[in-house]
């Protein structure tokens, strides 16, 4: 299973999650089909992501779009589930929408063929430190499609729902961020060096927290709240790719693909 | 922001910046072993007398809130912008920054102490664990010690050198052995490593298996004479005194046991 396989898996998968994505849309339709094609679309694409795991003979979480492949997976996934926990219509629209355009990135980006595995990502924390990140940018892509929802739908209530997902969400980002930090001090000699990608974790989970505890107030606007999700969702953005384009980053230890 | 927790902040964000104006960034070394100790349980000590008197209940009420803790999770996070941005400012080891982490302990000193909800077991993980990272990532920052020195294969040395280039004393000799590297067709090394001996034992070192030394000594292979490739004459050899470093990997897992059950049970209300 190559990259040059990927374009078929991913159509296949992104037209099967859009199916159920419809589905989900009429309620006329029952909601079984909605989750069997959906899941399908999920299942397809994790067929892919195994079989590509097994033919780079190592982890595909090396490169960019090794990274882009597992959030577009769990992105999906956490829609799922979502949609599942919370019957909200809608988000597996949004969902399969967010993970065409990675996919979409990944079958238009050249630079991903790159089979070697430098020594620092040598490490029994790269798998559990680098999906568990994943998966916690899935379910906070899902945490800010509701938030959005929130800032134009006034009549309904999305703090419930947004409430689990971002706890849930800053677990996974305490988690990925420890087993970082276990790792840095085994491969760099400390727990936390300022390192930019380091730097924008501690800002992403301080936008987090910073929502967590407004919460727990109990008086904070619902606006600043839903607007204090989405600028941490964009904070997340800085923390994943976008601190590679601060002229700081030429110093980052996390930059595995540039020689 | 409520008026007492104002009082709180503001005047040692105002003394952190007239410290910082006059002497620029504190020397971590005079907040060395004992005296970050000191500093610690002085802190401590202060505001968990003050809580069990009831001392300026007002005052402590505000500093122990959920609405204290957003100010100063906000309040790191701007901090932590600052670094992002301006890395050469060094702004985390400035006076400010400092007082923004010394105002996050001390709610999280006083929410630990006060904590009466029904979410003990994740509260007191997630908070204490926390606290000890910051504390041992900050006040233990002054008794780390990172030094290198390059070693010839075949060659001894019994010092190595800090990041400002003064010569330090290991303790005991230790000697390169051998060095070797693997390399991919594309020339990126797939690993390299050293073998290192002293005071009778010998040990492999690569990248991501540092030699334990001792309790609070880790030795790093963090490089070799990269066009020399596999056959380098030399390597550089990392030497990372941490005392503090069981109190962080506690701290982590303490941490991440409350991050588990952060994510298991979600958001419930008291």
């Amino acid at each position: 299973m190559t990259w040059d396989v990927f374009p078929y898996y991913a159509i296949a998968s992104m037209l099967l999650s859009l199916g159920g994505a419809v589905c989900a849309l009429f309620p006329k339709t029952k909601s079984l089909w909605s989750h069997l094609l959906y899941g399908a679309g999920i299942l397809l694409f994790g067929v892919f992501v195994a079989g590509f795991w097994i033919s780079l003979e190592r982890p595909p979480m090396r490169t960019m779009g090794e990274t882009r492949l597992w959030y577009s997976f769990f992105v999906l996934l956490a829609g799922w589930i979502v949609y599942a926990r919370w019957k909200y219509s809608w988000v597996l629209l949004f969902t399969t929408v967010l993970s065409s355009v990675f996919s979409l990135l990944n079958m238009l980006k050249p630079e991903i063929h790159d089979q070697t595995l430098v020594p620092a990502l040598q490490s029994v924390f790269f798998i559990p430190h680098v999906t568990v990140y994943m998966f916690a940018y899935g379910i906070l892509a899902c945490a800010f499609i509701l938030a959005i929802a929130g800032i134009f739908d006034k009549k309904r209530q999305y703090f419930v729902s947004i409430d689990n997902l971002v706890y849930i969400g800053t677990g996974l980002l305490f988690i990925g961020m420890l087993t970082g930090m276990i790792w840095a001090k085994q491969a760099w000699g400390d727990f936390w060096d300022w390192d930019p990608k380091e730097t924008w974790a501690a800002v992403t989970i301080a936008g987090y927290l910073l929502y967590i505890h407004l919460r727990l107030t109990g008086n904070a606007r619902k606006t600043w709240l839903y607007v204090v999700v989405i600028v941490s969702f964009m904070l997340l953005q800085m923390c994943w790719y976008g601190y590679k384009y601060l002229p700081s980053s030429m110093d980052s230890m996390h930059l595995y693909n540039v020689n | 922001m409520n008026r007492n927790l104002a009082y709180s902040v503001l005047p040692l964000l105002a003394l952190s910046a007239v410290l910082q104006v006059i002497m620029g960034n504190p020397d971590l070394g005079i907040f060395s072993f004992p005296v970050n100790v000191a500093l610690l349980l002085a802190l401590g000590g202060v505001l968990y007398v003050l809580t069990r008197e009831r001392v300026g209940e007002r005052f402590m009420s505000a500093l122990a809130s959920a609405h204290a803790a957003a100010v100063f999770v906000a309040l790191t996070g701007i901090g932590c912008l600052l670094i992002a941005f301006f890395p050469k400012w060094d702004f985390q080891r400035s006076w400010i920054f400092a007082a923004m982490l010394l105002l996050l302990m001390s709610n999280l000193f006083l929410a630990i102490f006060r904590y009466r909800g029904r979410f003990k077991v994740r509260f007191y993980l997630n908070h204490v664990g926390l606290l000890l990272l910051i504390v041992s990532l900050s006040l233990g920052a002054a008794d780390m010690r990172r030094m290198r020195a390059v070693v010839n294969i075949g060659d001894t040395v019994d010092k190595a050198y800090t990041e400002e280039g003064l010569p330090y004393s290991l303790g005991y000799e230790l000697k390169l052995e051998s060095f070797d590297a693997d390399f991919y067709d594309n020339n990126v090394p797939s690993e390299f490593r050293a073998v290192v001996s002293s005071e009778g034992e010998q040990r492999t070192v690569r990248v991501n298996h540092p030699w334990r030394k001792t309790w609070c000594e880790d030795i790093y292979l963090t490089g070799y004479d990269t066009k020399a490739g596999a056959e380098s004459e030399y390597c550089i050899l990392e030497f990372i005194v941490q005392p503090w470093k069981y109190v962080a990997v506690v701290a982590i897992v303490l941490f991440a046991v409350g991050a588990v059950l952060l994510l298991w049970g979600g958001r419930q209300r008291n």
